[in-house]
């Protein structure tokens, strides 16, 4: 049985951010997950669930999204990723794992550069490069540009087929569940995250990503088609590509499939040789 | 003009040589801010240089005046060409050269620099001296005298090799033609066959030889690092045909070549995968305890094995071997000049953010401590001379490199780092803390007194850090070639010794010299611990475990 979350609502420099972290034993590093634009920590709860239950899991409520406060002056990206560093910070953890989705995936590729130390493994699922990226169809952006489907449950359940694809075009019931789990702090906070990404770009540095990558994609994605995760996956130089089939959420839809590709990912040795340094501790050279 | 050209083309491979080191972090870095100390120390002491450059002087002069003796070491085969003795020429060349390595190394070594500097500094000088020998230029006599034989198709030929190597040996001269050799076909072709698979590595059982065998097998683990068949390279340089000639069931390892896939493997998966392939061989040969070899890095995981069957009270090993294997890094070696702890970790991280250690990468850098023997050599070979690259087995293998999976390079490099094999219980491996000292068993210790990746003393060292009852003995050879020790060599000799003092340099004086290879004294010793003779099995493996595939098996070819 995985544990429950323990909340905690944290404070930095004025902002308020709510975290959620699912204890988990110490012999692997921690999940870090950033989670996509306007949405709030709830909804990875069933993927994280479907992951290992010896793993801890760490979510939180991006700035003006559930219940982290809105600022107010927007964010961008390396603000962002600095605020995680800061958040683990003030949570006891040095280094973690990180995945990020969709928008998050942009602010872990961000993260995992500007603290190369503290993120050890990366793993994007569902996300692009930003300003270099191919768009998805005008249509399905043009309905990702409102946050309406966070502010009105019932739109989700009318447009999700269209810029979910995947399984939420042959059933319903899953955005109906998907929107019950919803809980927006509002417009602005929306908005200034669409804007945390406004002409922002990693193609330049991409090279420069060092960590094991996995990277994840669905063959039906109408936000983020799948030649964009490919062209991540040819510019990080230690990544691997699985394509899975499914749309945008197959992190919510497919956690059952895609936990067991993550864990196999993150999986350490089951009993690393422990080594200890002499008494003396100072070693010169 | 082909001079210039020469140089230029040096320059380029050079600096896709001088690539990123793995073990020691970046070397590149590192030896450029060492030259840079160098010249730095040119200025800091300008009466001591000045000094030196007087003296250069002084020996130019009686170099050009032809008086000067200075003569190359007679074990330096580059100067054998009696051109460089009778040619006036090329006599004031060759001096010239050796009066300025000699004053160069004379410079540094009385500066007033840190003793660790002033190796490291020694290190970079003789890197920069023996590129620069004049029998690595095209004015090379033996060189010269090719060209002119062959109609300058001599010439033809080693730019055609240079441009090759430049392609597809990164930039390395290349020291072995790959072409000649197959494993399987003309290595690696003792009978025997895989009798289990797992994971890690595949267990080979070789066909018995003789009528009866000893009871008790005996199992070679090879370094992780190397292909295992350097313990069957050809039917003379055959450790396991020996072996088996010799009344002994003999079982080796083979391990699986990783991929970044593997990157988590670290001692632990090693060591359990061990324990596995021992269970099997006890299982097929029904015996209850069995003999271990370990090579090199395969030493320490064997010694680290036994430390953790010693602490589970297991008694499966009754006696084991180590072969060049330094379990005490408290020695440093020429691998060591550059490890400090910043460069220490960015290896670390750089091999686990690709996922493995390229062997290749590897031995570029043994290479480069040994560039003479390892490097310019080629060099004159192919280029210059235009000669096809050598035809030979030992190289072959040496060229034939596995990777090292992320994590256990890691591990690796930390117990470089602190030294836990010294100290009860500071390595911890599959899941127990591990004294060596527990280890009780009988061993053999064998170390070879050329040998520069693992120095003897070193050896010797770590041999008292086990609890059992050592034999230690000294080949007269290098590292490889103190595995590859067939009797009937008359240059082969060993070194044995009842004692075993605290200091190596008094073992040595008071060993005992013998003729011919260590393989034959080895032998004795494992027939004393190899319990009863038997009637030798008329199958390999069993019901359960039935030969799956003829030796070398399926791991060995994974490049």
């Amino acid at each position: 049985m995985s544990q429950p979350f323990v909340f905690r609502t944290i404070e930095l420099d004025g902002q308020v951010l709510r975290t959620a972290v699912r204890p988990g034993k110490d012999h692997m590093p921690p999940l870090l997950i950033f989670n996509g634009i306007g949405a709030n920590l709830e909804l990875v709860f069933p993927f994280v669930q479907a992951l290992d239950p010896e793993m801890e899991v760490i979510v939180f409520d991006a700035p003006g999204v559930g219940g982290s406060s809105t600022p107010s002056t927007p964010f961008r990206f390396p603000g962002l990723a600095k605020l995680a560093a800061r958040m683990l910070d003030y949570l006891d953890y040095a280094q973690v794992n990180v995945i990020g989705v969709s928008w998050g995936g942009a602010l872990a590729q961000q993260f995992a550069y500007d603290y190369p130390e503290r993120c050890k493994k990366l793993i994007l699922a569902a996300t692009a490069a930003g300003l270099v990226m191919v768009p998805g169809r005008p249509h399905v952006l043009w309905k990702m540009a409102s946050p309406r489907r966070y502010l009105q449950p019932s739109h989700v359940v009318k447009i999700a087929p269209d810029i979910y694809g995947g399984a939420f075009r042959r059933d319903p019931n899953l955005a109906r569940s998907h929107a019950a789990k919803v809980r927006s702090s509002g417009k602005v906070g929306y908005y200034w995250q669409l804007f945390a990404g406004l002409g922002w770009t990693s193609f330049h540095w991409l090279h420069k990503i060092r960590q094991p990558t996995l990277i994840l994609a669905g063959d039906d994605d109408p936000i983020i088609p799948l030649v964009n995760m490919r062209m991540i996956a040819w510019r990080i130089p230690n990544s691997e590509l699985h394509v899975i089939d499914d749309g945008h959420l197959f992190l919510v839809t497919r956690a059952d499939s895609v936990a067991p590709i993550i864990m196999r990912f993150l999986a350490e040795e089951k009993h690393p040789a422990v080594i200890r340094p002499p008494a003396s501790a100072v070693i010169k050279h | 003009m082909a001079h210039k050209k020469d140089e230029e083309l040096g320059l380029q491979a050079s600096d896709s040589i001088l690539g990123p080191n793995p073990i020691i972090g970046a070397p590149t870095r590192d030896i450029i801010s060492t030259a840079r100390q160098v010249l730095r120390q040119t200025v800091k002491q300008p009466v001591h240089s000045l000094k030196h450059v007087g003296r250069f002087g002084l020996a130019m002069k009686d170099v050009l005046l032809g008086r000067s003796e200075i003569a190359p070491d007679p074990a330096d085969k580059r100067f054998l060409d009696p051109t460089w003795d009778q040619n006036p020429l090329y006599r004031r060349y060759m001096q010239t050269y050796l009066a300025w390595r000699k004053e160069l190394n004379s410079w540094i070594t009385s500066s007033n620099l840190p003793t660790q500097d002033v190796a490291r500094a020694q290190f970079v000088i003789s890197l920069m001296t023996e590129a620069m020998s004049p029998t690595n230029t095209a004015l090379n006599p033996a060189a010269l005298k090719r060209f002119f034989e062959t109609g300058g198709k001599s010439l033809f030929d080693g730019m055609t090799h240079l441009a090759q190597d430049i392609a597809n040996n990164g930039g390395m001269p290349s020291q072995v033609n790959m072409n000649a050799f197959e494993v399987g076909k003309n290595l690696a072709i003792t009978k025997g066959s895989v009798v289990f698979r797992n994971e890690v590595l595949e267990l080979i059982q070789y066909k018995p030889l003789t009528e009866e065998v000893y009871e008790k097998p005996v199992l070679v683990v090879p370094p992780q690092i190397n292909k295992f068949y350097v313990f069957d390279l050809s039917p003379e340089k055959s450790l396991a045909r020996y072996l088996t000639l010799n009344h002994m069931q003999t079982f080796v390892v083979s391990w699986r070549n990783p991929t970044k896939a593997q990157r988590e493997w670290g001692l632990s998966t090693y060591i359990e995968a061990l324990k596995e392939a021992i269970d099997i061989v006890l299982k097929i040969t029904g015996s209850k305890d069995l003999s271990m070899l370990g090579a090199c890095s395969g030493g320490i995981t064997t010694a680290s094995l036994l430390g953790h069957y010693a602490a589970l009270k297991e008694k499966k090993v009754s006696s084991f071997t180590l072969l060049v294997s330094v379990l005490d890094t408290g020695i440093k070696t020429q691998v060591a000049l550059f490890a400090d702890e910043k460069s220490i970790e960015a290896a670390r991280r750089m091999s686990y953010q690709s996922g493995v250690l390229e062997g290749k990468d590897m031995a570029k850098i043994f290479a480069w401590m040994r560039p003479n023997d390892l490097i310019w050599n080629y060099w004159v070979n192919n280029y210059l001379l235009g000669n096809e690259p050598p035809v030979f087995d030992i190289l072959f293998w040496n060229n034939d490199t596995t990777r090292l999976p992320a994590a256990l390079h890691g591990e690796f490099l930390e117990m470089f780092k602190t030294n836990p094999l010294t100290r009860a219980k500071a390595l911890e491996v599959c899941g127990t803390p591990i004294d060596l000292k527990q280890v009780k068993a009988d061993f053999f210790c064998i170390a070879g007194l050329n040998d520069h990746i693992t120095p003897w003393d070193a050896c010797y060292k770590s041999a008292k850090l086990l609890g059992g009852k050592c034999e230690f003995v000294l080949s007269s050879s290098g590292h490889i070639q103190s595995i590859l020790n067939p009797p009937g060599n008359p240059k082969s000799r060993f070194f044995t010794n009842t004692e075993m003092p605290d200091d190596p340099k008094k073992w040595l004086e008071t060993a005992t010299k013998q003729s011919d290879s260590w393989w034959q004294y080895w032998r004795d010793w494992l027939h004393a611990r190899g319990g009863k003779l038997k009637a030798a099995p008329a199958v390999l493996g069993d019901d359960d475990f039935p030969p799956m595939e003829a030796a070398p098996g399926t791991y060995v070819h994974e490049r």
